[in-house]
């Protein structure tokens, strides 16, 4: 598992630690059964708050991501694959909103967007 | 669990100083940053917890016991480092190992030599001839080798390098992956908590200014820039203090989501730091 | 409680031993001059308390986990234990040098005899019962350059007064009289069982006032770096905000 916090970014640490394993375990990198860092062995490696990674954890447990054992720790739970689509979906809806959005703001029309979207995917 | 630390209601005078109503807890396998500027009272409050003077009122439990009628076996389980530990100079760090370590009931001079050595210390060397470095090295493993659930720190790493100061707090992490263990310790360089602290309780002239997890903290707190309608009446309860000068206002807000949302595009937004709290907190500057 | 003991005098032998030839230059000198030499020792039972204060040790002992009782007797045992080296350089080592012919050591009738005895253990019982709850509420360094100061005076006005013969009103008629007055004590009660019996009860009021000594200490410690009066100050704020 590979996770690279930034002190200078908006985005709050505990939540780019979710957001990081979210997308590992969506894109498949992570597992399903396989164990995660305790909270506390995760605080140590990022050297963090244990009460950051906590709540990272928590995030993940509420959203499904992953179940806890008490006694043996965290896993990635098994990843109904519908769910799994949509969530993929929701992620890239959610930035395509953000692009939208920015466009409306910056007086870009629909049609300069559309053109964007085909040469940005014909150049990756 | 109950918590390690409760401290209720805890007064201390002096003559032109006095610490007044401070309370504040600690649970179990977390790592507590006490702030505050030099003088505000966190060496006292240490000096309370250890009994080391007497408080005038307040209540100070750890593990569960008061830590006047129970003082020795508070103590026993208690890892202390002073933060001036001149103690013996003359004495060999053998000879001071042998003063200290049979009063601890559980001490291990296995754990003891691992730190030793870890650290490189010389043994049959005299206290006084260690650098500064090296005698708090020597604190610290004394401080570690005796299965301490508290370890309780007076500002350790005043005076220390950047580079053993993050050893240090490495060594501070690896402590509380023991989640029965917990940490406190005082100090003026904010950054070392910026990362590793989980609970940060700041004291400013010898009150209590808050006591909070640090995600909480970072959470509200935020420094805004802006003009001079930032010390408007109106934004009052949310403005903890600031600085005025000809060239606009900085100030420290305790919800920034409410300032974001009553201010908006009129000023600009930054994460706090704990210097910036500790620096804005109660500022009321305003330079022509 | 015995480490710190064992530390103590440790720490402390080099001026133990510096003190006690000093001493017996006073002695060997006239062996009447032993009330100086007496005063002089009777200042060692102190410096395990000044040194310890020199070396911040009180602060690091409270610290560590063994009760203000303990840290207190360990230092009036340690006093206890340099009075009884004290008693013998000053009342056993003269009678040993005395058999040694060739040292020519004399006069040690004028030196051991029950009064200067109970003058002496009045003396240090005074220093260590008196006197250690004061060093161990205040900062001691000074107070012991005033007591070396102040014994120093004492010696040379008993010095001055021994040229005069003794008259009622001054200091040496005074203690012929006290000297006179323990011999006829020790005359009374008959053989040496009386003797020893004397000093035994001697000894069981030392300790008595020792003991109380010691726990006024102790609370003199607790209340160590205080200011003055707190405990009163104390209790009048609490009364005033009531």
């Amino acid at each position: 598992m590979k996770i690279h916090i930034s002190n200078s970014s908006d985005e709050p640490i505990y939540e780019q630690i979710s957001r990081q394993i979210k997308n590992q375990i969506i894109s498949g990198e992570l597992k399903e059964g396989e164990g995660l860092p305790s909270i506390r062995n995760l605080a140590k490696e990022l050297q963090i708050s244990v009460i950051t990674t906590k709540r990272a954890y928590e995030i993940l447990l509420a959203e499904g991501f992953v179940d806890s054992v008490t006694g043996k720790g965290t896993f990635v739970s098994s990843q109904n694959q519908e769910l799994l689509r949509e969530k993929k979906m929701k992620i890239v809806e959610e930035k395509l909103t953000e692009a939208i959005d920015n466009a409306k703001i910056l007086g870009i029309s629909k049609r300069e967007i559309q053109q964007m979207l085909n040469l940005l995917y014909e150049e990756e | 669990m109950e918590n390690i630390l409760e401290i209720k209601n805890l007064n201390k005078q002096y003559d032109g100083f006095s610490l007044s109503d401070i309370s504040f807890s600690l649970p179990r396998g977390y790592i507590c940053g006490l702030i505050g500027p030099n003088g505000s009272g966190k060496t006292t409050i240490i000096k309370l917890i250890m009994n080391i003077i007497p408080k005038d009122d307040g209540s100070i439990k750890v593990f569960g016991l008061d830590n006047e009628a129970d003082e020795v076996e508070v103590k026993s389980r208690i890892g202390f480092v002073h933060d001036t530990p001149d103690f013996y100079k003359e004495s060999k760090l053998k000879i001071i190992k042998e003063i200290v370590a049979p009063f601890y009931i559980e001490w291990s001079d296995e754990k003891f030599m691992g730190y030793i050595d870890k650290f490189e210390l010389p043994l049959k060397k005299k206290f006084s001839s260690l650098s500064l470095g090296m005698k708090m090295k020597f604190w610290l493993a004394i401080a570690l080798s005796h299965n301490a659930e508290l370890i309780l720190l007076d500002e350790p790493t005043s005076g220390l390098d950047p580079v053993f100061r993050r050893e240090f707090l490495e060594m501070l992490s690896d402590i509380i992956q023991d989640e029965r263990k917990s940490v406190l310790f005082s100090t003026h360089i904010t950054s070392d908590l910026d990362r590793i602290a989980d609970y940060i309780t700041f004291i400013k002239n010898g009150k209590l200014v808050f006591s909070k997890t640090k995600d909480e903290i970072f959470d509200n707190y935020g420094v805004i820039k802006g003009g001079d309608e930032i010390t408007n009446a109106k934004y009052e309860n949310s403005i903890c203090g600031y600085k005025k000068t000809s060239l606009g206002v900085d100030a420290l807000t305790n919800n920034i989501q409410g300032i974001k949302t009553s201010l908006g595009d009129k000023a600009i937004y930054e994460k706090a730091t704990l210097e910036d709290i500790m620096y804005y907190t109660d500022k009321k500057e305003t330079k022509a | 409680m015995f480490e710190l003991i064992k530390y103590d005098l440790k720490r402390n032998k080099m001026i133990i031993l510096a003190f006690s030839l000093i001493a017996i230059y006073f002695l060997a000198v006239n062996m009447n001059y032993w009330l100086y030499a007496l005063c002089w020792m009777s200042i060692l039972p102190f410096f395990p308390l000044s040194r310890e204060e020199k070396d911040n040790g009180y602060e690091f002992l409270i610290s560590l986990p063994v009760k203000k009782e303990n840290i207190v007797a360990s230092k009036y045992i340690c006093a206890w234990l340099i009075t009884a080296y004290i008693s013998f350089v000053f009342f056993l080592l003269p009678k040993i040098l005395e058999t040694l012919p060739y040292l020519k050591f004399t006069g040690t009738e004028g030196l051991i005899n029950v009064s200067t005895i109970v003058l002496g253990f009045a003396i240090i019982s005074f220093n260590i019962c008196v006197l250690f709850p004061l060093f161990f509420r205040f900062h001691s360094s000074k107070i012991i350059i005033i007591f070396i100061i102040l014994s120093s005076m004492f010696c040379g006005l008993v010095f001055s007064l021994q040229k005069y013969s003794a008259k009622p009103g001054d200091f040496f008629y005074g203690y012929c009289r006290f000297r006179e007055g323990i011999e006829t004590t020790a005359l009374a009660v008959n053989g040496s069982v009386g003797i020893f019996g004397l000093l035994f009860v001697f000894a069981c009021i030392i300790y008595c006032i020792s003991y109380i000594s010691c726990k006024i200490s102790v609370e003199m410690l607790k209340r160590r770096g205080q200011p003055l009066f707190y405990n009163l100050r104390l209790k009048h704020n609490k009364l005033l905000a009531n």
